[in-house]
């Protein structure tokens, strides 16, 4: 039954790292390198973070939104599908998916409050005609499973609910990365508990051992985030517009 | 996998990402009027087989994809039971669809979309609507079985029909019955139950709590609707046909009788209690005039007819029920003789609506 993660679309879905690592042709063709094409991404699920405060909506509807965005450039070229487009268009997407509906209007008046940059102003005919783009490019897979339920139930079960502030943010942070696309959301929420038990100087080897997780996925999971927010220190505008303009999608 | 040049249509089998073209198949005839759009007979060219089409509205539509087209979607995705239809894909038509006026609306998607079913000969009103028909009790008891085991999977797997009446049920010639139509349908999750539309399920199958106007509610609500149309195929014809919703509650209550703290605690602080309490009081009187039914089929109607949803049967309990234990037993769906039927002389109220 598809009620869990297990039989789920997500899981049959689930890519491996070097799947997920691909940078299009007609985008190499622009001479996008793969960390130009990490970092669009990732300024892409902040654009959509910020989009979301915005029109007020639930974390699990960003979550989901990002997780479109990702799955849409393992298929799709940033070239033919410019980002920023697609990321408010998900947003709009997963806002219907996830029962909290905004409006299109309301959608397009943030974005042109948010960037003064003309290269991000898109109308409301653009978003609906990318919104089939977008439906067409997931299957019509909209289902999305996230690792706040996992954790939750994880700390609760650990006797941890003290972490719940800590780990949460740490699993927001991994919509950054592709980490969703590439493992399960319990791997990933045991990844954050971990990070977030070795920072608090906490013992849980007994409570992990207890799990009969494979605690080598898990390790390698937090190294990733870890290196991830190393890697963020020398990160800076100039390289993210410098990355979206090799693409050279609006006139 | 081979991709269709550019311009070509993709006829071949469905490709690795995206839809393929509904010039894929062609349509027969119109079968029904769906909540969203039309529903069409069609053949699959490349191999002939018979499917559903069921086209999504997207005119009116400010709003891009219907959601309720999304929620349809994302649910039938999940699930996967012999007793739900299945959504074999779904196809693009790409062309520009016009308005009466010729003109192409610029805030409006311009193709069109469908969702491809496997076709189903029947619905359950069609069939009993039939002049003469009669069903027997292993039919009945068959039926109310693969309902009964198609509604728990959907409960099992947090989703909520709202809309279960005969015409959503679809049967083939075999005898197989599938749920359809979750154009209303929703997930619920257990923990965070609250706020859903009361303005669901169509009125004759509307349970008193969606009527006195809750909006915390669950599987209980289809529970209702299952145990109406149990009545109507035991008795013949629906058994509670109310014009209004102030009617239907009344309908409710002279079978079911007046609820109250005793029968239905927490019944005074759903909204509209104190705007529907009957004046007088009522006695339940489901065993009375029901009593030509056989004893096991009115203990479950009887448990299914429950006004207070809390109290009443779950779908897996109601499977385990001695009704579908007790001879005469449920028959085998495959030595069903009343579908012997042409599939063009088929027997359908209105499929999928």
């Amino acid at each position: 039954m598809a009620a869990n993660f297990w039989a789920s679309s997500h899981y049959k879905q689930l890519m491996e790292q070097e799947e997920v690592d691909v940078v299009h042709s007609p985008d190499k063709e622009k001479g996008l390198t793969l960390d130009e094409f990490k970092l669009i991404k990732m300024h892409m699920a902040n654009y959509i973070a910020k989009l979301a405060q915005s029109v007020k909506v639930r974390q699990r509807v960003v979550a989901t939104a990002v997780t479109y965005m990702r799955r849409v450039y393992t298929r799709k070229s940033m070239s033919e599908y410019d980002p920023r487009l697609v990321a408010p268009t998900c947003l709009y997407l997963a806002s219907k998916a996830e029962e909290s509906t905004v409006q299109a209007r309301l959608l397009v008046f943030y974005i042109k409050k948010q960037y003064n940059d003309e290269k991000y102003r898109y109308e409301i005919k653009d978003i609906l005609e990318m919104e089939m783009k977008i439906l067409e490019a997931l299957n019509y897979y909209l289902v999305v499973y996230h690792p706040y339920r996992p954790l939750s139930q994880l700390l609760q079960d650990a006797g941890m609910t003290e972490m719940t502030q800590l780990s949460w943010g740490l699993v927001n942070d991994t919509y950054k990365m592709d980490l969703i696309l590439i493992y399960s959301p319990y791997m990933i929420a045991l990844a954050c508990i971990y990070i977030a038990t070795v920072l608090k100087e906490k013992d849980t080897t007994a409570w992990f051992e207890e799990l009969r997780v494979d605690m080598n996925v898990v390790k390698n999971i937090s190294m990733e985030i870890l290196d991830f927010y190393d890697s963020q220190k020398i990160l800076n505008e100039e390289r993210i517009s410098a990355a979206i303009n090799k693409l050279a999608l609006k006139p | 996998m081979a991709v269709a040049a550019p311009g070509q249509l993709n006829l071949d089998e469905s490709p690795a990402w995206g839809s393929r073209s509904v010039d894929c198949f062609e349509k027969l005839e119109q079968i029904g009027e769906g909540t969203y759009g039309q529903v069409f007979m069609a053949r699959e060219i490349r191999t002939g087989e018979i499917v559903a089409l069921k086209k999504i509205r997207m005119d009116n539509e400010r709003e891009g994809f219907p959601i309720t087209a999304i929620r349809e979607i994302k649910i039938l995705k999940k699930l996967h039971h012999d007793n739900v239809i299945k959504l074999k894909e779904i196809v693009t038509s790409p062309g520009p669809e016009r308005d009466d006026h010729g003109k192409i609306d610029g805030n409006k998607y311009k193709g069109s979309i469908y969702m491809v079913f496997e076709y189903m000969d029947h619905d359950l009103t069609g069939l009993s609507d039939r002049p003469g028909m009669r069903f027997t009790v292993p039919q009945i008891k068959c039926y109310m079985r693969q309902l009964l085991t198609g509604l728990h999977y959907c409960h099992v797997n947090q989703v909520l029909h709202r809309d279960i009446k005969g015409s959503n049920l679809l049967i083939d010639n075999e005898g197989n019955l599938k749920l359809a139509d979750f154009g209303l349908a929703r997930s619920f999750s257990n923990d965070h139950n609250g706020n859903l539309t009361n303005r669901v399920i169509t009125l004759w199958y509307r349970p008193p709590e969606l009527l006195l106007g809750t909006t915390k509610y669950g599987p209980a609500v289809d529970m209702w609707s299952v145990g109406c149309i149990f009545a109507e195929l035991l008795h013949g014809k629906p058994i509670l046909p109310g014009k209004n919703e102030p009617e239907q509650l009344n309908k409710i209550f002279e079978l079911c009788g007046a609820p109250d703290e005793v029968n239905w605690p927490g019944v005074s602080k759903i909204p509209w209690y104190n705007n529907f309490k009957p004046s007088r009081p009522m006695k339940r009187r489901v065993r009375e005039t029901y009593k030509h039914f056989d004893r096991h089929a009115l203990e479950l109607l009887e448990r299914m007819l429950t006004l207070d949803p809390s109290q009443r049967i779950s779908a897996k309990d109601a499977l385990d029920a001695e009704y579908f234990w007790t001879d005469p037993l449920p028959c085998d769906p495959k030595r069903f003789d009343i579908h012997e039927f042409s599939i063009y002389a088929s027997s359908r109220s209105c499929m999928e609506g």
